[in-house]
């Protein structure tokens, strides 16, 4: 299995006076995760047939934390385990 | 600059880190007023001011924040035990970040227990008010008090912050000033240990609402002048998310810094932020 992947990190400003809210988006992936569609076929007595798919997933859970030199606490805002993970704090 | 580091960490405990930078806030402020909102010749003194330390006195409440927007953020504080009224002068035309406290320097003030339950109760009034989400918490206690251990709650228990914090605060405040018996100047990387220590402990800000010594004998004000720069240059260097200068003349009701190689050392310090 191999190491889940931090593509990017992006901040919402260049810089902040003190007391802004930041706002910072981590997007990741998981090198191991596959996906698979299925299909379905219904056959009826005439031969007609219809087909449906779907497609699923299988990857790991990614946790992902942010933290900074700064002591400050960042704040998951977005869906856990969903890539772009959502943080804010203050400066 | 802030380096922020991201981690990502699998089910089979896989981890990746990555990370980013951005330039760090830079601490200043103006001198502290003794006041329920800044006063205009702040700014004139301080143009750049970033951070200013509003006092509510007992009886008042939490007053409507008049600081024009984006001037600088404002730390509110208040005596009173929160309630809905008493807070709703503040939160309802709230449109900007503020720090907010119940009771700053509580030590010594009341029992322990009614100081975290009102700070608590706070937060909680806060928090369910549709403007909340611009307050952030924050406690200050007294370098002096933490430092000497010298103070108990009224119900026993020691005015240690440990015993006083709560856990959704989100800024550690100390106010710094002279010990009883200066001797000199103190180190800032000493001066300010409690205040960083507690920052790292706790995993959140830490600000300085107010940061004061005494004139000592023999000192014409450009040893004093100095020491505020250096204890400005210590705290940007260490991430302080804000500080007040703070003259403690003790009885005059008036905190700004008034002799002129201080006022000029700290007007330097807002001026480079």
């Amino acid at each position: 299995m191999a190491n889940p992947v931090i593509d990017s990190i992006t901040l919402d400003k260049a810089s902040y006076p003190v007391g802004a809210k930041i706002t910072a988006t981590v997007a990741f992936h998981d090198p191991d995760a596959k996906s698979w569609t299925i299909t379905g076929t219904a056959t009826d007595p005439e031969g007609n047939k219809v087909n449906a798919t779907a497609t699923f997933a299988v990857n790991d859970a990614v946790t992902v934390a942010l933290a900074d030199d700064g002591n400050r606490v960042w704040t998951l805002q977005s869906l856990p385990g969903v890539s772009p993970a959502v943080f804010t704090s203050i400066a | 600059m802030t380096t922020l580091t991201a981690t990502a960490t699998d089910a089979e405990g896989h981890i990746s880190s990555a990370t980013a930078t951005f330039p760090t806030p830079a601490a200043g402020v103006s001198g502290t007023l003794f006041g329920v909102d800044l006063n205009p010749l702040d700014l004139t003194v301080y143009p750049k001011c970033a951070y200013c330390r509003l006092y509510n006195p007992p009886g008042t409440g939490a007053k409507k924040i008049a600081t024009p927007k984006s001037v600088a953020l404002p730390h509110v504080s208040q005596k009173d035990t929160p309630t809905v009224a008493n807070l709703a002068p503040m939160l309802d035309p709230l449109d900007r970040p503020i720090l907010w406290e119940f009771h700053h320097e509580p030590e010594g003030d009341m029992a322990a227990a009614d100081y975290v339950a009102q700070t608590k109760a706070g937060h909680q009034l806060i928090r369910s008010h549709p403007n909340g989400h611009f307050v952030r918490f924050a406690q200050t206690f007294t370098r002096y008090a933490q430092v000497h251990h010298n103070k108990v709650m009224s119900d026993g228990v020691k005015a240690d912050w440990q015993n006083l914090w709560v856990a959704d605060t989100q800024v550690f405040g100390l106010d710094c000033e002279f010990d009883s018996a200066p001797s000199g100047y103190p180190d800032p990387q000493m001066f300010f240990s409690v205040a960083v220590a507690a920052s790292k402990t706790l995993g959140v800000p830490f600000v300085i609402p107010e940061l004061g010594w005494h004139l000592l004998a023999g000192d014409d004000g450009t040893g004093l002048a100095a020491w505020y720069t250096a204890c400005a240059n210590y705290l940007r260097s260490v991430g302080c998310l804000a500080v007040a200068a703070y003259e403690s003349l003790g009885t005059t009701g008036d905190y700004r810094l008034a002799g002129t190689p201080s006022r000029t050392a700290w007007q330097s310090a807002v001026a480079a932020q």
